[in-house]
């Protein structure tokens, strides 16, 4: 129990629907180690990106409880968790989120801007890890300038920046051809190894899937064998 | 903090339409305050430069010498009658005053008003007169006019007569005030004492202060020194209703034009409010990574900030430049009756506490403007833009 890092019980989610509440997560839960990669799969509407949302704190739960190396993530304030979560998560989505009016660089510096770094430091740190993931070509261009496989990463990168201990990507490849999600599916695994992460990822590819060494299926909102 | 501001987004059309809005309606402000600040300056300067900061006309007990005060800089005594003046078949009435040619200089302050001739008393019957009467009748200095005084013996008719005398225009002044530029006449005590036939007496002082604003407190201090029938008043005193209209005016003037800047502000709130919207994806992004709901809000009410205090300033100084640009036209054309608004020509007066009230409340309207979207901001969501990012 030494190297857990994330332990959630009981989570219930629910939303209001035009029939009453719709309840998409049903008591679930799960424990993620230290450096452990864990793939959660499962149909459309099962409610992955949900429990991806609820135990990265971007959505609170109706109930449950989620403990982060002893820290009830549940009880702090949104602003406290902002806090925690620009230190302590990652998050990579199916579409990259980043920000149209910046270059590739200045959106992986937002992060460390945003936690107080000064401009020259957090642009230089940026392009230290987009030229880790090779694209120093890629520095001063903007979003509109550059693919889908080097959107995403530069998202990841932009996640990375402030060296989480885990990441959360959902749907990472979705919106890739074959050859890029190939390469970010790669991508992934290197980093894990290299930054010494905790991986949670959703996705509908049994490839992709095949390469961690847990899966998981959600059903309905509930763990299936 | 920046993030937000950089970019196209501050590019955006709206954005400049919102900030020529409050620069167009602060710049209306602050030429409307300078105008009708600059209309009491004028009216108050005309009024010190010509009859002194207090007045006092003694009709009680003569004083043996003159009142003195430490705040007193200068006592000048004065008569002044109703006359009719005359030239060529026409006939206006006038006030006639006489003045201490020695001391004048020390009380009046006429040598910027004087348009034509000199400040001198050098003929047998001299007199300054105003532009008005000037104009009117075509005189200059050296013309002659006739001053005609009735004087009452008792109570049959034929005890009235008049005294008349010829008097020679030795300057024309701008007295500020229209109907004193038709109507006011001055000339020295010695020949206005002859023509009324009072010997060497005056009707009371003009007096000058070293400081305006404590006229008040100096009237009081006379009361005590003078006789009870003594009449004293301050300038401000001897045109209070005017004064008061001016003030109120000022205010009502300002909460209209006013309005300006609120529809202004308006445009604010729609594009920071059109611009929460278009961005919810983007920050629900930048929530994520870690931004406070705090720092958000301070995002847009700085945006807010931002936009008042650059509109500010670009109304300030286009305001100043309408300003004097109103000064020159005012120089070049007739933009004001003189008969309706006392005055001929205003100077425009830059108040400090003007720009102030005028700075305090734009700068305020447009960050209660930017409240609203800033409010928004605060209540979205992550989820809001990331699920259907």
């Amino acid at each position: 129990m030494a190297d857990l890092l994330l332990k959630a019980q009981n989570l219930v989610k629910s939303y209001p629907s035009g029939s009453g509440e719709l309840q998409i997560l049903k008591g679930i839960g799960i424990e993620l180690e230290k450096k452990s990669a864990v793939c959660i799969m499962g149909g459309s509407g099962a409610g992955k990106s949900t429990l991806l949302h609820v135990l990265g704190t971007l959505d609170r739960p109706n109930s449950g409880e989620i403990h982060f190396e002893n820290q009830n993530l549940l009880q702090m304030s949104e602003d406290e968790l902002a806090q925690f979560r620009s230190e302590k998560m990652g998050f990579v989505f199916q579409f990259h989120h980043l920000l149209e009016e910046m270059t590739a660089l200045e959106n992986v510096a937002l992060p460390l801007q945003i936690a107080e770094v000064q401009k020259k430091e957090a642009e230089e740190r940026a392009a230290v890890l987009l030229q880790k993931l090779g694209l120093s070509e890629r520095l001063k261009h903007f979003p509109a300038q550059m693919s889908g496989g080097e959107l995403q990463r530069v998202a990841i990168a932009r996640a990375l920046i402030r060296s989480p201990q885990i990441l959360f990507a959902d749907e990472p490849t979705g919106n890739l051809d074959s050859v890029n999600g190939q390469k970010i599916q790669e991508l992934f695994f290197e980093l894990r190894q290299s930054m010494g992460l905790t991986l949670v990822v959703v996705t509908h590819d049994p490839i992709f899937a095949a390469k961690f060494p847990k899966v998981m299926k959600l059903k309905d909102g509930l763990w299936s064998a | 903090m920046r993030f937000l501001l950089h970019g196209r987004k501050t590019r955006e059309g709206s954005a400049y339409l919102a900030l020529v809005g409050i620069i167009l309606g602060s710049a209306c402000l602050v030429v409307a305050m300078s105008v009708m600040s600059g209309f009491e300056k004028s009216l108050q300067a005309s009024m010190i430069d010509l009859t002194g900061h207090v007045q006092v006309v003694l009709r009680g007990k003569k004083p043996v010498g003159q009142p003195q005060l430490d705040e007193i800089v200068s006592v000048l005594p004065f008569l002044r009658t109703e006359a009719l003046a005359a030239q060529n078949g026409k006939v206006t009435g006038v006030i006639l005053q006489g003045i201490d040619p020695e001391k004048f200089k020390s009380t009046l302050q006429l040598e910027n008003r004087l348009q034509k001739g000199q400040l001198d008393f050098n003929a047998h019957f001299p007199i300054w007169i105003g532009k008005g009467l000037a104009e009117k009748w075509n005189l200059q200095p050296g013309s002659k006019l006739r001053i005609i005084l009735p004087v009452g013996g008792g109570d049959k008719p034929e005890q009235f007569h008049r005294k008349i005398d010829e008097a020679e225009v030795r300057a024309v002044l701008d007295f500020g005030k229209h109907e004193w530029n038709e109507r006011f006449i001055i000339s020295d005590l010695t020949s206005v004492q002859n023509l009324t036939a009072t010997g060497n007496n005056y009707h009371g002082f003009l007096i000058r202060l070293h400081n305006a604003e404590q006229t008040k407190q100096t009237v009081e201090k006379l009361r005590a020194v003078l006789s009870p029938q003594d009449w004293i008043s301050d300038w401000r005193e001897l045109n209070e209703n005017l004064f008061e209209a001016v003030r109120l005016e000022r205010r009502v003037i300002f909460l209209v034009i006013f309005l300006i800047v609120l529809i202004a502000a308006m445009n604010i709130t729609s594009t920071l409010f059109v611009s929460v919207i278009r961005k919810t994806q983007q920050i629900s992004s930048l929530r994520v990574l870690g931004l406070t709901r705090a720092s958000l809000l301070r995002v847009f009410l700085w945006q807010g900030l931002l936009l008042g205090l650059t509109g500010l300033a670009g109304g300030i100084i286009l305001g100043v430049i309408f300003g004097y640009i109103f000064e020159w036209l005012q120089r070049h054309f007739l933009l004001m009756s003189g008969s309706v608004y006392k005055l001929d020509q205003i100077q425009v007066a830059f108040r400090g506490i003007d720009l102030a009230a005028i700075s305090l409340a734009t700068v305020f309207i447009c960050v209660i403007a930017a409240l609203i979207p800033a409010l928004r901001s605060y209540r979205l969501t992550i989820m809001e833009g990331i699920r259907y990012g």
